[in-house]
């Protein structure tokens, strides 16, 4: 069954939480969804430099650890226009699945 | 009947490895270190079929998860004991400041864990290999992020003690999706729009 938010979406909500990296964020988005929303790396990449290029989020290198060869980790922030993008996506998450009649079958 | 014993000797140094990690990414209460031993110990096992009652009825593997377990608290209790008030402002109890992104981790591993190898990095060997000749064809920005990515999960997997095929198939996919990503961002940049 497919997710019920695109990568884009995912990885903004997880941004408000701070600043992450790649597979840090893939995890944050699976903890918080409690696995109902796993990210991988065909989507979360490419997601993350298309909202890079619509400036809702930017980026800085990180430490370089050994596990990592000396490559060092690309750290991505929120902007102000991405914060606002996040709140929005919010809001409309909230008026599609805040039904307040909906009863669990 | 699986070799649990045989088993357990590198793990049991794996899973020391992971619980100092664990602790060194997240701030994690005293009263709350056994169940994450637990936790983790369950995970690891679980990861090669085994269970945790089938752990525990092996003496040797109960037995040193239990002489590790009492080690790492006493030892842990004096190393790492938190200040709640400081936590927010990411500070130690006694005062030191934790170690800033752009600086090289100390080695925070238990004074026994220290004098052993993190397990199996030999097994990463054949990624870094491969991984570096796919570096000569990627720009660095995306290798650096992808790759070093990629190495990270292959580390924790080597941690792990994870069957060889999950290594190799983290090590295909990586490759896979990097060209994938590698070619979008061409043709990304070649129609001068911004993707979908």
């Amino acid at each position: 069954m497919d997710t019920p938010v695109t990568a884009k979406t995912a990885l903004l909500q997880a941004l408000v939480s701070g600043d992450g990296y790649g597979i840090e964020l893939i995890e944050r988005v699976r903890s918080r969804t409690h696995g109902r929303v796993r990210l991988h790396q065909g989507s979360v990449y490419p997601a993350l430099r298309s909202l890079e290029r619509e400036r809702l989020i930017e980026s800085y290198e990180g430490e370089a650890p050994t596990e990592r060869g000396g490559r060092p980790r690309r750290y991505y922030r929120l902007t102000a226009e991405g914060l606002r993008a996040a709140q929005d996506d919010r809001l409309a998450a909230a008026g599609l699945f805040g039904d307040p009649e909906w009863v669990p079958a | 009947m699986r070799d649990l014993h045989g088993y357990s000797k590198d793990c049991m140094y794996a899973l020391q490895h992971r619980i100092v990690r664990a602790l060194d990414r997240h701030a994690v209460p005293l009263r709350a270190r056994r169940g994450l031993v637990s936790q983790i110990a369950s995970d690891l096992l679980g990861s090669q079929g085994f269970t945790w009652d089938e752990a525990l009825y092996s003496p040797e593997v109960s037995d040193e998860l239990d002489r590790m377990v009492d080690q790492f608290l006493s030892e842990a209790d004096e190393q790492l004991t938190l200040n709640f008030d400081r936590l927010p402002r990411n500070e130690t109890a006694d005062g030191t400041v934790s170690r800033s992104p752009a600086s090289e981790p100390p080695d925070t591993r238990l004074p026994g864990a220290q004098s052993r190898a993190v397990p199996d990095r030999s097994r990463l060997r054949v990624a870094e290999s491969i991984f570096s000749l796919v570096e000569l064809f990627v720009p660095s920005r995306i290798s650096a992020e992808e790759i070093g990515d990629a190495l990270e999960v292959l580390d924790d997997l080597a941690a792990d003690c994870a069957p060889s095929w999950k290594l190799h198939l983290k090590i295909a996919s990586t490759v896979f999706w990097l060209g994938v990503n590698v070619v979008r961002e061409i043709v990304t940049a070649a129609l001068g729009k911004r993707p979908a």
